[in-house]
């Protein structure tokens, strides 16, 4: 899967053509530990669309990574991983819902600051 | 004689404005025409604002009759709007709880889905007035998409209208030309140089 991938799924669906508006993170998120971390903030009201992540991982082991919705990861994503050690990844995802904002869960049990870094790109509706 | 003309709101076009400032408009409210001089013309644009959620809606369920109160209308005022889901939901719309059907056929009711944007790009089959703050619309949005959904939200957009009533006399005139009943000399040079334009502005029957 690739960007014009996700432009064609755009292009499907009426309430991402004529609704949808791109919503990113502005840096990084870094993940230190397995706890649920806030990927990325829905504008207030808004339904979020993920299509793409990048991942980098500069932690001693493979990482592997759950994202949803909330504290719980209700509304989860199937995991996506492992992330190779030393290794840059941009993922494609087919415009996965998220009815508000996003959270990850990694298993890198102990990284250091910025090993990890993940940044989310999606669609916002409703803002 | 009054020139009378009816405005073509439901063309596949961008939304207009149905009048401009000091124009005349007619308004067709349960059955009968209401006439008025139009004072303001002000547009609505689409936004967090005029978007309202109906809630959550549990699968193969509906979020049942909901007000509207974010295209309420003041006294003396006719909102014109159209509206489009946010969300994956087909909207029942009703002008007044439940008595008011709207987009009825004899044996069925259309609703709007996030695909009637697929044939109608302009949403301009969503057209729909609400007069006064007596007059609100109601919304049921149900969900047919196999799972729960959070929320359930209706954007609109469109103009409104600030309205100042013509001469009860006037308004009686134009009344009885629009039927074609033959009015008395006086009644003719009442309204021998208004220009009214007509809107459907309410379903009911």
């Amino acid at each position: 899967m690739d960007g014009s991938t996700i432009n064609s799924l755009v292009s499907l669906d009426p309430i991402l053509r004529n609704s949808g508006r791109l919503h990113s993170s502005l840096t990084p998120v870094s993940i230190v530990d397995t706890s649920n971390t806030l990927l990325l903030t829905a504008p207030t009201g808004a339904t979020l669309y993920l299509y793409c992540l990048m991942v980098y991982n500069n932690n001693a082991s493979n990482v592997s990574l759950s994202i949803g919705t909330g504290a719980s990861l209700t509304e989860r994503m199937v995991r996506t991983g492992p992330y190779i050690t030393d290794f840059h990844y941009t993922e494609w995802f087919p415009l996965i819902r998220f009815q508000g904002d996003i959270y990850v869960t990694s298993s890198a049990a102990s990284a250091s600051a910025d090993d990890v870094e993940i940044q989310a790109f999606a669609i916002a509706v409703g803002q | 004689m009054a020139s009378i003309s009816v405005a073509r709101v439901y063309d596949p076009q961008q939304i207009q404005p149905v009048v401009e400032t000091g124009q005349n408009l007619g308004v067709l409210v349960q059955g009968d025409w209401l006439f008025f001089r139009v004072d303001h013309v002000e547009a609505v644009p689409a936004s967090r604002q005029t978007t309202q959620d109906l809630g959550s809606v549990a699968d193969a369920s509906s979020s049942g009759e909901t007000e509207i109160t974010v295209v309420r209308a003041q006294d003396g005022n006719l909102l014109h709007v159209r509206m489009f889901p946010l969300d994956d939901v087909e909207l029942d719309i009703f002008h007044g709880r439940s008595t008011g059907g709207r987009h009825t056929t004899y044996s069925t009711k259309a609703r709007i889905s996030p695909s009637t944007a697929n044939l109608d790009n302009y949403h301009s089959l969503s057209t729909a007035f609400v007069f006064g703050k007596d007059r609100p619309m109601y919304i049921n949005a149900y969900n047919e998409t196999g799972y729960a959904l959070a929320q359930s939200r209706v954007r609109f957009f469109g103009y409104r209208y600030r309205l100042d009533p013509l001469a009860p006399l006037v308004g009686s005139a134009l009344r009885k030309h629009i039927r074609g009943i033959e009015l008395e000399p006086g009644e003719m040079d009442l309204i021998k140089n208004l220009k009214v334009t007509l809107v459907p502005a309410e379903g009911r029957e």
